[in-house]
């Protein structure tokens, strides 16, 4: 162990362009601009390139699509990256692409989630999606503390295997309070006013709704509107996932009760790291699950959550 | 006189100025425009920009987006715009997924009957927008606006919202992800059937009353051309196209990708009117579409390669596009002098 590390630390005084050079450019290929979460991952990325010595090339989708994202794919493979980190948008688009890329050499590493066929993959890193389920429902029991009635999800879209795990998470464990009534989960797409819209409907036809939680932040940002609008920050407790800043605003309104946070910042530095272990030949660690942290509004000032929130300017 | 892009070679003879014959063949200048691009991204880094993968991903997101920009040439020549492309390529694959699916994907005649769905599909739209644009006097923008809304929807509903898989691998690997002498095949498909569309529209009775409509609705009713009728047929060929694109676009990502094609509609029309076409109709050449196809393509490639953020990207086709626009409206002014 000790001659080991004392070589690594040789290693890591070693002029930063040598390092460079030894293993190639590493490009972080997002599934979409403009958002706290991907900009925490390109943060994380950064981070870790510069602790490892590494050159770290940064590229974006405009929209969370494969459409969008395999041909950007392709033109950063042009380039001729040493290794390729990112955020698959779909497990079947992106199978063909990454076979390529790795038959040609290049290190492919997935983050946030994974691909049908995960053979061509050196590392896979990503949120254990139930467990975030399990969370939300845990802090909406915990908020309600013994109190009955009816509580529901609103969500996204069917189909995502993250919010699909999610959801099951979240189903599974409120399944175990029998003094709650689970009356189901509405899709409301990605748009936060058909979320709110669908949070409306959901309190007119059920005024005995006490708790709501939303697996992914516009359903999250929609359901506090609709909470607002209806007035009923008292009466029902609920609990998004993802911490935007709307999200974090929400919090500290009292529109939403707690956030269940991922951690993308983790994700990005993890990527880069195990890419690199990769390309010089190092151990991968494979699978990596990033945990989650619950914030309430007391808490999401504190130190220990604040360096948890999708927050950056790193693309 | 309305000039057609048929007619153009009658105008050039009469002057012989660089200055003219821009003016006469807007797509000249958007082609310099492309060729300058190119110098710059390939002087910049030759060993990526012309690099084979690169070039590949170029032909191959050319080729996709030549389909609808085919269509979106014979509508907006006729003065129409169909905003429901991009629905209807997604309506088409998920009905010819779904079909596929219950013959079985490993059956040799699910890839035809798949395609045959896929056409069907587009067809019946486009029949529905031309029908309510030509006969029930519709505007186009409102009516293909409704139906992309319809057809999206519609999508949805019947796959529950779900990207759904079970495209055949045969189709996948001989379309998809096939080449043919290290060329993409859909890139080919579309060369051929943008090269059989532009013969269509250049050199037939057909695309003589296509310009005809689209220059003059009256006149070329008057000239005895059934205008509502001939109407109808361009947004079924619009469909027809999207039809074909929702068919390949199943090949491509072996999957349905509902949520991928909301832009789809206005890249079409930016490659079109890029390409010199009016959206006043009766002008426009597929040759022009194909260039202006090829601008996006390349900036998009091109700024990556390079390293530019890709905010970059919509900047800067935003800025070809309206130049290409004014110079647009600088000709109409000086055809009118």
């Amino acid at each position: 162990m000790r001659p080991r590390s004392i070589l690594l630390a040789a290693l890591a005084a070693a002029p930063e362009m040598a390092l460079a050079q030894e293993v190639g450019t590493v490009a972080l290929v997002l599934g979409q601009r403009g958002s706290g979460f991907h900009q925490a991952i390109a943060c994380g990325a950064r981070s870790a390139a510069d602790e490892l010595g590494v050159e770290v090339e940064i590229q974006a989708a405009a929209n969370y699509a494969a459409t969008e994202q395999i041909p950007l794919l392709n033109s950063v493979l042009a380039t001729g990256p040493a290794a390729v980190v990112l955020d698959p948008t779909s497990s079947t688009s992106l199978v063909a692409p990454l076979a390529e890329a790795a038959s040609q050499g290049v290190v492919i590493v997935a983050v946030d989630t994974t691909v049908d066929d995960p053979s061509m993959l050196s590392a896979e890193i990503a949120t254990d999606n139930f467990q975030v389920g399990v969370e939300t429902a845990k802090a909406l029991v915990g908020l309600l503390d013994g109190r009955t009635g009816a509580v529901a999800q609103v969500n996204s879209i069917p189909g995502i295997s993250t919010v699909d795990a999610r959801i099951a998470g979240f189903e599974d464990e409120i399944a175990k309070h029998p003094e709650l009534t689970y009356i189901g989960n509405q899709f409301a797409s990605e748009d936060v006013a058909q979320a709110q819209q669908a949070f409306g409907s959901l309190m007119s036809a059920h005024p005995d709704l006490v708790g709501v939680a939303a697996q992914s932040n516009n359903p999250a940002i929609g359901i506090a509107g609709g909470i607002r609008a209806a007035g009923v920050a008292d009466q029902v407790v609920a609990v998004g996932v993802d911490a935007d800043p709307p999200e974090i605003e929400a919090l500290k309104e009292g529109l939403l009760d707690a956030l269940v946070i991922q951690q993308p910042w983790e994700m990005g530095h993890q990527g880069v790291t195990q890419a690199v272990a990769a390309l010089r030949g190092e151990p991968v660690t494979t699978p990596i699950g990033t945990g989650t942290v619950t914030a309430t509004a007391e808490t999401i000032g504190a130190p220990e959550v604040i360096r948890f929130l999708y927050e950056g300017d790193c693309m | 006189m309305t000039t057609s892009a048929s007619t153009e070679g009658l105008d050039s003879r009469q002057s012989r100025g660089l200055g003219r014959l821009l003016l006469d063949r807007p797509e000249l200048m958007i082609l310099v425009a492309l060729l300058i691009m190119i110098v710059v991204f390939a002087t910049m880094r030759p060993d990526a920009f012309l690099s084979a993968i690169n070039i590949r991903n170029m032909a191959m997101e050319a080729g996709m987006m030549m389909f609808l920009a085919t269509g979106m040439t014979y509508v907006i020549v006729t003065a129409g715009i169909d905003l429901s492309v991009g629905a209807v390529l997604v309506f088409s694959g998920v009905c010819s997924v779904l079909v596929m699916r219950l013959i079985g994907v490993d059956s040799p005649l699910a890839p035809w009957i798949g395609l045959v769905v896929a056409v069907l599909a587009g067809v019946a739209w486009g029949a529905l927008n031309g029908v309510l644009i030509a006969r029930a006097n519709l505007s186009p923008l409102i009516v293909t606006l409704a139906t992309m809304g319809i057809a999206l929807g519609a999508s949805r509903l019947l796959v529950g919202g779900v990207d759904i898989t079970g495209v055949p691998s045969s189709l996948v690997n001989t379309i998809g992800v096939g080449r043919i002498w290290g060329i993409p095949v859909i890139f080919l498909l579309s060369l051929a059937f943008a090269g059989l569309m532009g013969i269509v529209l250049h050199r037939t009775r057909f695309g003589l009353h296509t310009f005809a409509v689209g220059s003059n609705p009256q006149g070329a009713e008057r000239a005895g051309i059934d205008v509502a009728r001939h109407l109808t047929r361009i947004y079924m060929i619009s469909g027809l196209c999207a039809g074909i694109a929702g068919y390949l676009t199943l090949s491509r990502f072996a999957s349905t990708t509902i949520a991928g094609h909301a832009m789809d509609n206005l890249k079409a029309i930016t490659a079109v009117v890029l390409g010199g076409a009016s959206l006043f109709g009766g002008s426009g050449t597929l040759v022009g579409t194909g260039i202006g196809v090829l601008i996006p393509v390349v900036l998009a490639s091109g700024l990556v390669i390079v390293g530019l953020p890709s905010f970059w990207q919509e900047v800067a086709v935003g800025i070809v596009l309206l130049a290409a626009v004014m110079i647009d409206q600088w000709r109409r002014t000086r055809r009118s002098r």
